[in-house]
């Protein structure tokens, strides 16, 4: 997962936004740099979202290189371009936590996160509670 | 046009494994009403996915498949995951015909969504339409993202993301995608097979639509304009039973231009790919 899905994820349950990510395995594959698709994909990212959750990545350089707010399109230069296409595509998070402010948490294995969730079946009771509106649910957590 | 006719080649060598004789399905199938899709209530897997796939392809009953006919089919989906058939191919084609009008929607990359990816074949063929672009395939059914993840790890394509999720569910409202394609599940089916496959997110999401196979469709077109950007389109599969011109208009309800793209006959049913966009000309 790169952190341009990250920034388009909200919880499935509350849509609280952002859920915040906590990496335990990174991993680093190059892309070509294309500085069109930097420029047009600026205005579609939640900057400060960005920011923070790149600094799970272990890359002490290209964090300096971000921008603590937005940057303005014409105030941008080639290293900072850079640095956002590396934190934004180059980075991935391999296994880590998707926390929503709820206490949910949503787990990415394998570079894949699990935002499915799943209605907790009750062992007792009526086999219709499952369907009523506030049932109990909980975060999927079956296996990728 | 090389790929196309490579795809349609394969679609001719696939529909010949397709049935296997004397499988539990070719039992049922010759005691069969000729009603199509009743399923019976809780036919084995098996069954049901033989069932699904027949309609999908040209006349089973015929002899010239039986020679042909070994194990293929119970190795198809037995992975649990939706084996590329001729719904995907016929997606992929319409994509390929309409390179140009994606590669334009995607200019100086865009966002692209494949929902429900299956095995990943789509996925895989509008990264490579639209290179430019950064793509996310999703699906509820965890062992088609990690299908999906293999094939577009062994092909080397790098612009995909993959996430576990429930069509629209998990995204903030405020992301607007360039391209959306959706391969529905939309065989019409009873409501104790729509739950199972909610439930279950299993083999069965990928066919069980309930109603006239609409009901998830219907959820996918509730929605989809919001996710939409100014310049963006939508490729979704369906069959005749699910009412393609009533789909039509509901898009149009929603704001968007809509049409048809690309129609095929496959066994008994009528497969058609519609596209939906928000520029006049994308409908
Ligand atoms: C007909 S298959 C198509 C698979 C693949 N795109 C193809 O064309 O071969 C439908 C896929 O949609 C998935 N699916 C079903 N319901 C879904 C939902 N609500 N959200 C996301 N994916 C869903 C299924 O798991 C299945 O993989």
């Amino acid at each position: 997962m790169r952190l341009l899905t990250h920034n388009m994820l909200h919880c499935p349950r509350t849509k609280a936004y952002p859920l915040q990510l906590v990496a335990s395995t990174c991993d680093d594959v190059q892309v070509p740099f294309s500085e069109a698709f930097i420029r047009r994909m600026l205005p579609r990212i939640q900057w400060e979202v960005f920011r923070e959750a790149a600094a799970q990545f272990p890359d002490e350089d290209m964090l300096a290189k971000l921008p603590e707010s937005t940057p303005q399109p014409d105030t941008l230069d080639e290293p900072t371009l850079k640095a956002i296409h590396r934190a934004l595509l180059e980075w991935h998070v391999v296994d880590g936590t998707l926390k929503a402010e709820n206490g949910s948490e949503y787990a990415v294995k394998n570079g894949i996160p699990n935002l499915v969730i799943t209605e907790v079946r009750k062992e007792s009771g009526g086999a219709d509670d499952a369907n009523s509106g506030d049932a109990a649910m909980d975060v999927d957590d079956k296996g990728q | 046009m090389a790929v196309v006719v490579e795809r349609k080649t394969c679609i001719a060598e696939r529909n010949t494994k397709r049935i296997r004789h004397n499988s539990p399905f070719h039992t049922w199938i010759q005691g069969r009403a000729s009603r199509p899709f009743s399923l019976p209530p809780r036919a084995q897997v098996s069954v049901k996915f033989e069932l699904y796939y027949a309609y999908l392809c040209p006349p089973f009953h015929s002899e010239q498949f039986s020679e042909h006919c070994t194990t293929a089919l119970s190795m198809d989906g037995a992975d649990g995951v939706y084996p590329s058939s001729e719904d995907t191919f016929l997606l992929i084609e319409a994509l390929e015909l309409d390179t140009s009008r994606i590669v334009d929607a995607t200019k100086n990359g865009g966002l692209c969504l494949d929902l429900g990816c299956g095995s990943g074949e789509v996925s895989e063929a509008l990264a490579r339409i639209t290179p430019t672009s950064f793509c996310i395939s999703t699906d509820v059914n965890h062992l088609a993202t990690t299908k999906t993840r293999e094939l577009l790890q062994n092909n080397g394509l790098i612009n995909v993301d993959i996430a576990l999720c429930d069509l629209f569910t998990a995204f903030r409202s405020t992301v607007r995608f360039d391209v959306i394609l959706f391969n529905p599940p939309y065989v019409p089916t009873d409501q104790h097979e729509l739950e199972h496959a909610i439930a279950e997110r299993d083999i069965y999401a990928s066919w069980a639509g309930g109603k006239d196979g609409r009901e998830v469709i219907d959820k996918f077109l509730a929605t989809v304009n919001y996710f939409l950007s100014d310049r963006g389109i939508v490729y979704l599969v369906t069959l005749e039973t699910n009412k393609p011109n009533e789909i039509i208009s509901i898009a149009e309800v929603q704001g968007l231009h809509a049409c048809q793209v690309l129609k095929r006959r496959a066994g008994i049913e009528t497969l058609y790919i519609l596209r939906l966009g928000k520029r006049r000309d994308d409908g």
